[in-house]
Order: C-alpha cells, then structure tokens, then sequence
C-alpha cells in the first residue's frame, strides 16, 4: 500500500514536471516570436529558461535525485557554467 | 520508504551505472564546445547568422522540444515502473518514448527538406555549417535512443528486467534525457536568441 501510494506520488512528480518544461517551451517560444525587449534581455530569459529545463531533466527525469549529491552538484556546477558561459561569448567582450 | 531528497548516503547511486554517466560527462564536453563555437561564430558575424536563423522554424523547433520532453517524461515513466515490477507499463512507456523519437526525426527530416530545397548546404555560411553539424549529430543520438529502445521494450515487456535488473532500462532512459538536455540548449539558441 505504501509503495503504491509512492509510485503515484513519484508519477505525478514526473507529470508536474514535464507539465513545468512543456510551459518553458511555449513560453521562450512566445517570448522570442513576440521580439519584445532588447536581445540581449530577450537572450537572458531564454537562456535562463533553458538552464532551469535542463536543471528538471536532470534532477527529476535522470533521477539525480537519488544518486550520490557531488553528481548533482557537478552537473548543475556544468549546466550554469555552459549557460553563463554562451551569454557571456554572445554578449560580453570584444567581438 | 525514504523520499529522494533524504536518502542516506549510503543508498544514493548513479541511475544506470557509473559508466553510463561518464559517458553523458564526455557527450555534455563536446556539445558544450559546439555551443561556445557557435555562440563566438555568431558574435563575429552576427548578420550572416541573423539571415541564417531567419530561414530557420521555430514553431517547429518548439513542437520537437515537445514530442521530446513528452518522450523524457515516458521513459522516466517506465523507469518508475520498471522499478515496481510492472512490466507491462514500463514497456509500453519505453515503446512510447521511441516512438517520439520517430516523431522528432519526421519533423526534424521535413525541416531539413525545407532547409535543402532553399540551396542551403553545409559550406553555405558559417551559420549553416554548425546548424546541419550539430543538429545533424543530435539527430544520430536521436536515432540511437530510437535504436536502443526498441529492444529495452520488447525485453522489459517479456520479463527480462524488473526491480532486480533495472541497470540496462535505467542507462537506456538516461542516455534519452541526455538526448533531451542537449536539446533544450540546442533550440534556444539556433532558433531563438538574436
């Protein structure tokens, strides 16, 4: 009875979730269609939203979750550098 | 049972083994030196990737993003239960992220068709060169998610697996959400950031 009432808990985790990335992905979607803002503002949302998508699949979706923490923390430690990264190679410095 | 936020140390482990996590380390490196590539390519001609990104269909870009994050949350699914010994739900979830994956490579192949049929090829400009080489090797992992799938199905669905045997499903999924996490970086910035 327990681990039903688990499994249904951890589905609907898992439904919530995709729920959460298909809504990111409608919204960069309209975010970008809609050409508001400067690019560099409009970059930022985009980017942002893609960081905390790729944050979900990996927590929730690859079931970081329940692997060793320092796994969870270098992958999210990647996520943010490779993100932070492309805004700072698109925007910052001399071309 | 303990929720995954508050397993003990001693019972957390890698989903489908540590080899399988190395290998999503080395993959996520080099589609990361892509992005960087591409994102110093853009910042040095950033008209020539304007009037790339133009011919581009985001509409259908966010369409695939959804057959794929659709595709994710159907292998975590049969992951789930795989784990609790229900063979049947866990191939039939496996059986249905494949088939996403050949959603994604109808309309991805329909894409490119538009792309080609406009006289665009890989030496067109820079834009184009990384646009066909790293959705075109996205599109290979695709394939391969497709190609390992299927037979984790059709194994999952005759017994093979199960709670006591969850590595191979469990590295099969992993290796899908990796193909998903390249994605979502993937299609913001081909097809969206200015």
């Amino acid at each position: 009875m327990a681990q039903r009432s688990e499994t249904k808990r951890e589905a609907r985790v898992l439904i919530a979730t995709w729920g959460v990335l298909v809504a990111l992905t409608v919204g960069s979607f309209w975010l970008a269609d809609s050409r508001t803002g400067s690019a560099i503002g409009s970059a930022v949302w985009l980017l942002g939203f893609a960081m905390l998508k790729s944050h979900l699949i990996a927590i929730v979706f690859m079931d970081l979750r329940r692997a060793p923490v320092a796994w969870a923390l270098v992958m999210s430690g990647f996520l943010l550098f490779e993100t932070a990264g492309v805004l700072a190679i698109l925007y910052i410095g001399p071309p | 049972m303990s929720s995954p936020a508050t397993l003990p140390d001693e019972r957390r482990e890698l989903p489908g083994g540590t080899v399988i996590w190395l290998f999503v380390a080395v993959e996520l490196l080099t589609f990361g030196l892509f992005f960087f590539g591409f994102a110093a390519a853009r910042r040095s001609d950033p008209a020539a990737f304007g009037a790339g990104q133009a011919q581009l269909h985001p509409l259908l870009g966010a369409v695939n993003t959804c057959v794929l994050l659709t595709g994710g949350l159907l292998a975590a699914r049969g992951v789930l239960a795989n784990r609790r010994a229900d063979a049947s739900t866990a191939a039939a979830c496996l059986w249905g992220a494949a088939a996403t994956g050949v959603v994604f490579m109808g309309i991805k192949l329909h894409e490119y068709g538009m792309v080609f049929a406009g006289g665009v090829s890989l030496s067109t400009s820079t834009f184009w060169f990384f646009y066909l080489f790293v959705t075109g090797l996205h599109f290979l992992h695709v394939l391969a998610g497709v190609g390992f799938l299927v037979p984790t199905a059709w194994r999952t669905g005759r017994g093979d697996y199960g709670p006591t045997e969850p590595t191979t499903v469990e590295a099969v999924a992993v290796f899908w959400h990796l193909v998903d996490l390249i994605w979502v970086f993937l299609f913001p910035l081909f097809y969206l950031v200015r």
